[in-house]
């Protein structure tokens, strides 16, 4: 009886952390795949241990002119709609609750964790964090990341999911040599 | 379940009875078994338990030393396997009575589980809500503890929880956390369940933490004063324990112990009471609302307790005391101004004393050392507060230092006398 209790254990304990693989694979996994401009940030936080801190051009968005609700709240999800121009994903829209896929275009969740606007009735101001922000990385590669961060020469490949969950796929320089590639296994 | 000191006294009380040949050898345990006591706390448990936590950091440090050497399919192997491995070891010492050494794998599994999480979360660069990871770590360990059962699991998942519901207040601002609650009614009813007195202490503690956590965030939510947030810790504690009392008769581990811990809070809440003001606020409708609701339900609570003989009427009289002298605190404390510290100085020492005569009157100890220490810090406060501004500051030291060694003393020697020949609460069938 007690074998079968703790085997009963082992199944749930083995399910759940085999959902975590299961899910962050799918999001690898996705066909719809971002390339973002990796911006510079501020050099006494950015390297802690083998973890490289990431910061992007979508991390902070001004809503003005764009498409959508806007109707982002503090520490609430908010999903920004990506497009291609010329090459460079940049938002179209911005709305509180997941929108419907356009053609060609990509959406990424992230949580608001700040919300302002310069007047009362002026498109608000979105500061996001999309999960892409920290990344860890072999022993010893962390340093060149870093330095090409650092130039404005880097850029991650995100694979996003249908419900706008975003995980880094690949780091590449801008010329496109591969740095970094996350293997499912 | 009884409280330690009986279950201490008994066992003396049955090896005299034994040597005197009134209770047979053999009876022994399962006189010890019927008081919930016949485990003890074992050297062997210990020596395992401390195996196993050092099997499980020996496991990690492999892991991290040749981490980036490994391929992720091999990560992944290492990391099931190490979890599975304990599992399956647990099993084998449990199915052979070997309990102790099986449930310190049940708990190195628990462990397992919980760096399984961090690791996998790292090599996937899963980048989630972090305290989350936490939450999955202390639901694996409460499953754990129900389904094997097992009591260290129970404990860890106590701590996690207390760790989850720190991590949601300070590091997003998520107050009040009323998920914990559910959580933590999870393990209480498991506590409960086992009839284990650490996981009833470790599950009062949760919740006081939670408690001191989230009820100024509340406050501050409702925009209650200072004064008014620091009744909350006179009123709901108060209340607690009048209900407890209601149960006392039943003379469970949560009601006992639940009620100690409740007078406590109450208590200290109380002796700083005359501390905060309101600033300029007036006394706010919500606070009213609640300020009347606890008191009643204190009141009433111990007036049922009355009719029951769990208390008597001088119990009754300080409840009402206490919840209508703090609500005139908050009406009557105007910013800046110390015209109710004396008073209120006066008030503490009522409040004192009615502990001290409920402690003596049901032979609680615990009370009556809690009473004890209370009133000493009562007389070296007001000595301070009182005669500091008064006196050359040589003079005032030393009279404070002389005092201080009369307090240590003498009030030793009260305690002392005081609980001499008192029989623990439970024995007596009165209230803790």
């Amino acid at each position: 009886m007690i074998a079968l209790r703790i085997l009963v254990i082992v199944a749930l304990q083995t399910a759940a952390l085999a959902y975590m693989i299961f899910d962050r694979t799918s999001i690898l996994n996705s066909p719809d795949v971002v390339t973002l401009q990796v911006k510079p940030v501020d050099p006494q936080d950015m390297f802690r241990g083998d973890y490289v801190v990431f910061g992007y051009d979508i991390s902070e968005i001004y809503t003005g002119g764009l498409a959508g609700d806007h109707n982002c709240a503090d520490g609430a999800w908010c999903y920004v709609t990506l497009t291609n121009q010329n090459g460079k994903w940049t938002p179209a829209a911005v709305n509180g609750a997941l929108p419907s896929h356009a053609p060609g275009s990509v959406i990424l969740r992230g949580r608001a964790t700040s919300v302002w606007a310069s007047a009362v009735g002026a498109p608000p101001t979105v500061r996001l964090l999309y999960g892409i922000e920290s990344f860890f990385v072999p022993q010893g590669q962390g340093k060149p990341i870093e330095d090409e961060r650092q130039k404005g020469n880097l850029t991650a490949d995100i694979a996003v999911d249908p419900q706008g969950r975003g995980a880094i796929k690949s780091l590449r320089r801008a010329n496109g040599e591969v740095l970094y590639v996350e293997s499912l296994f | 379940m009884r409280p330690p000191f009986y279950v201490r006294q008994l066992r003396r009380d049955l090896e005299a009875w034994i040597a005197k040949g009134l209770v047979p050898a053999t009876s022994r345990d399962a006189i010890l078994e019927s008081v919930g006591a016949a485990s003890r706390t074992r050297l062997d448990l210990i020596f395992a338990v401390l195996g196993v936590i050092l099997i499980g950091a020996g496991a990690m440090s492999f892991v991290a030393a040749n981490w980036q050497g490994m391929p992720k399919l091999t990560r992944l192997i290492l990391l099931f396997g190490t979890m599975w491995a304990a599992y399956a070891i647990a099993i084998y010492f449990l199915t052979r009575s070997r309990d102790l050494i099986g449930q310190a794998f049940v708990l190195l599994g628990v462990l397992m589980f919980g760096a399984n999480i961090m690791l996998i979360a790292q090599t996937y660069n899963i980048n989630a809500h972090f305290p989350d990871g936490i939450l999955l770590w202390g639901l694996g360990a409460l499953a754990v503890a129900a389904i094997t059962p097992s009591r260290a699991a129970l404990a860890a998942a106590l701590a996690l929880g207390s760790l989850w519901t720190w991590q949601e207040y300070q590091y997003f601002d998520n107050v009040p956390h009323w998920p914990f609650l559910i959580y933590w009614a999870a393990c209480a009813a498991l506590a409960f369940a086992f009839s284990w007195r650490p996981a009833v202490h470790l599950t009062i503690l949760a919740f006081l933490f939670w408690f001191a956590l989230n009820t100024q965030g509340l406050a501050s939510l409702l925009g209650w004063t200072n004064a008014e947030s620091t009744t909350i810790y006179i009123f709901l504690p108060l209340a607690i324990w009048s209900l407890l009392q209601m149960f006392e008769g039943r003379g469970n581990a949560f009601s006992i112990t639940g009620a100690h811990y409740a007078f406590f809070v109450f208590l200290f809440s109380y002796a700083v009471l005359q501390l905060p003001d309101n600033g300029d606020q007036t006394p706010g409708s919500s606070w009213l609302i609640f300020a009347t609701t606890t008191s009643l339900v204190a009141f009433v609570a111990g007036f049922i307790a009355l009719i029951r003989k769990s208390i008597n009427i001088v119990d009754l009289l300080g409840v009402a005391f206490a919840c209508a002298t703090a609500v005139a605190y908050v009406f009557l404390v105007k910013k800046n101004d110390n015209s109710l510290d004396v008073p209120y100085l006066a008030f503490t020492l009522i409040v004192i004393l009615w502990s001290l005569q409920r402690g003596v009157r049901t032979e609680d100890r615990f009370v009556i050392n809690l009473s004890t220490v209370a009133f000493g810090l009562w007389v070296l406060y007001t000595y301070f507060e009182m005669f500091s501004a008064l006196m050359d500051k040589a003079v005032f030291f030393t009279i404070g230092g002389i005092l201080l060694i009369l307090l240590s003393l003498g009030l030793e020697g009260l305690r002392r006398r005081l609980v001499a020949d008192r029989k623990p609460a439970a024995l007596q069938g009165s209230a803790p």
